[in-house]
């Protein structure tokens, strides 16, 4: 599959605070989750992207192309949804996406038509004609959202679109992010909301302090960790956990005392249950252990630092 | 029922050309303020000299009677020439409405863009600083030509109207391309003046009343210092001091000022130019957004 955007060792200075240090990676699934505690570089890294800080050495490649050589045609293939304020106080929700539409290449008839469509799109039909400061938070956001597809991007850059939402509103919010991914869209979603990138995204992009820690699929990452297992023996546990580890089992004592079994490629539950019952006792429970995003996150961090 | 019940759609229809994306922008700087009751009023007020001074006189002229304006008084009102033009540019009052639309108008230009964070907006998308940067100027040039160019053309189309005679255009032919010149010269400079110094904070109000101590009081530090020195440097404090003298050139009429030709090209030359670098340093690698 064709990388829709890489970085190549893209660095970012403010003064002589370097905000994102040789950054690299390729993007090639179409939820993408940018995830970082604060101050990481996520935003730098998206107005890097859109050249609003130019970087200071490296490049973007957007489907093969670098986007230098892009300039403002880059920009028409892009949406880009800010965090903070971003629309004009005194216009109305249509006419603020009309004028966007305007400026990103729509003539003013079609851009006021797909004003109506985006806003209808993203839950805004009703309040399109109020003005934009008379709207809530998420109203804000998601007229955002409309603003940055209006001139239908291929690639859409959102820079914590979820912040100050209720959960309601979040989960619309994600619900739309996924209904654009399935209409072809590529999406970068940048947030420190774990949750958030665990919902919507198949590709995450841990960044810390300006560096790419991590780069994980979801898929890949969950798939090796549904091998785990925590399981309670009812009889001595130190046969079980010799007999599994005879057999090339991965096993370790846990707390309470369970046993962490990692069940090996080829094998499955069946090979447990068949290999237990040849022992005196029985499994009482079996638990099917998960790592959370977050740990992964936390875990990336520790090494990081 | 999933609030993009609508259905996402794709846009296949036509794109404007990548030249014109700075006429929206523009076009958005200039209907708010043609809402606003007050600031068409303030225009109206503007265009009160070339009434009065422009039209009224061809107006007794020509169209009263004898019974109520004898030819005999006819002497005594100013002719339609590049002077009357130049007093009517240079008239105290034209001058007070174009530091009030001027500030009004330009103080926020760029200023508002910054404290609403629009201006990364714009920027990210299809929009190049260069064309940014002219859309906002010719926002507040559409307004100072509103109140020089089309008046005067107004006025010139009512004294030929009027009088009948159109030959009177050819021979007087400098007041079109003196005011016109003094327009691009002294208003371009000073439109980038106002954007430049839009362009250094965030806050439309602070850049307002830095241009109202510098339009205003401008005048008045440089009247002090000539009366004490008597060097003609000292008109470099007054931009409006300036502008009337520049008026006054480009119309071949004197000026009350000791202002040379080459004196006034050299403040606008060396005032575009600064402001021209300052922006270029605002805008260079984007400085502007940080």
């Amino acid at each position: 599959m064709q990388n829709v955007l890489s970085a190549q060792d893209v660095s970012v200075y403010y003064g002589k605070t370097k905000a994102l240090k040789e950054v690299t990676f390729d993007i090639s699934d179409n939820t993408v989750g940018l995830l970082g505690p604060n101050g990481a570089g996520k935003t730098t890294l998206i107005k890097a992207l859109l050249n609003l800080v130019p970087p200071s050495s490296g490049h973007f490649l957007f489907k093969g192309e670098n986007t230098s050589n892009l300039g403002a045609a880059l920009r028409e293939k892009i949406g880009y949804v800010p965090e903070k304020e971003g629309l004009r106080s005194g216009m109305t929700g249509v006419g603020w996406v009309a004028f966007l539409g305007e400026i990103s290449g729509l003539p003013r008839r079609p851009a006021i038509e797909r004003a109506h469509d985006v806003l209808q799109y993203v839950g805004l039909g009703e309040s399109r004609y109020r003005e934009v400061q008379t709207y809530s938070t998420g109203m804000q956001q998601r007229l955002k959202l409309a603003a940055a597809l209006v001139h239908d991007p291929e690639l859409v850059l959102l820079d914590e679109p979820t912040a100050g939402m209720d959960p309601g509103g979040r989960q619309e919010m994600l619900d739309l992010c996924q209904d654009l991914a399935k209409q072809g869209k590529t999406i970068l979603l940048s947030t420190h909301i774990l949750k958030d990138v665990e919902a919507i995204c198949t590709q995450v992009i841990i960044l810390h302090q300006g560096e790419v820690l991590s780069h994980l699929g979801i898929e890949d990452w969950s798939r090796s960790e549904s091998r785990h297992y925590l399981v309670q023996w009812h009889g001595e546990r130190e046969l079980l956990f010799h007999a599994l580890e005879d057999h090339g089992w991965g096993v370790n004592p846990s707390e309470n005392g369970l046993l962490r079994v990692v069940i090996p490629p080829g094998k499955g539950l069946k090979d447990l249950f068949s290999l237990a019952g040849g022992l005196d006792g029985t499994i009482h429970r079996l638990v099917h252990e998960r790592t959370t995003l977050e740990e992964v996150f936390l875990q990336a961090l520790r090494k990081g630092t | 029922m999933p609030i993009y019940d609508q259905g996402y759609e794709s846009y296949t229809g036509a794109r404007t050309s990548r030249r014109r994306r700075w006429i929206p922008l523009m076009r958005e700087e200039i209907l708010p303020y043609t809402k606003k009751r007050i600031f068409i009023l303030l225009i109206a007020l503007t265009l009160l000299p070339w009434v009065i001074m422009g039209i009224g006189p061809t107006f007794l002229r020509t169209q009263m009677g004898n019974e109520y304006w004898p030819s005999s008084m006819n002497s005594q009102l100013p002719p339609m020439d590049e002077k009357l033009i130049a007093r009517i540019l240079t008239n105290p009052w034209t001058i007070l409405m174009l530091v009030i639309i001027s500030v009004w108008v330009g103080s926020g230009l760029i200023a508002r863009d910054r404290k609403e964070r629009t201006m990364e907006v714009f920027l990210g998308r299809a929009l190049g600083p260069a064309q940014y940067i002219w859309s906002k100027g010719a926002a507040l040039g559409v307004f100072l030509l509103g109140i020089t160019l089309i008046p005067l053309i107004i006025v010139l189309i009512f004294q030929v109207g009027l009088t009948g005679n159109v030959s009177f255009l050819w021979h007087h032919i400098r007041i079109l391309w003196g005011t016109l010149l003094y327009s691009i010269g002294g208003f371009g400079a000073l439109i980038l003046f106002i954007l430049a110094l839009s362009a250094l904070g965030e806050n439309p109000r602070v850049a307002g009343l830095i241009l109202v101590l510098i339009l205003f009081f401008g005048l008045s530090v440089s009247k002090i210092l000539w009366f004490n020195t008597h060097k003609p440097i000292v008109w470099i404090f007054s931009p409006i001091g300036e502008l009337q003298a520049l008026a006054c050139h480009c119309l071949g009429v004197s000026t009350e000022y000791p202002i040379s030709i080459l004196h006034s090209v050299t403040f606008f030359g060396v005032m575009a130019l600064l402001s021209l670098t300052i922006l270029s340093l605002r805008f260079y690698r984007r400085e502007i957004l940080r």
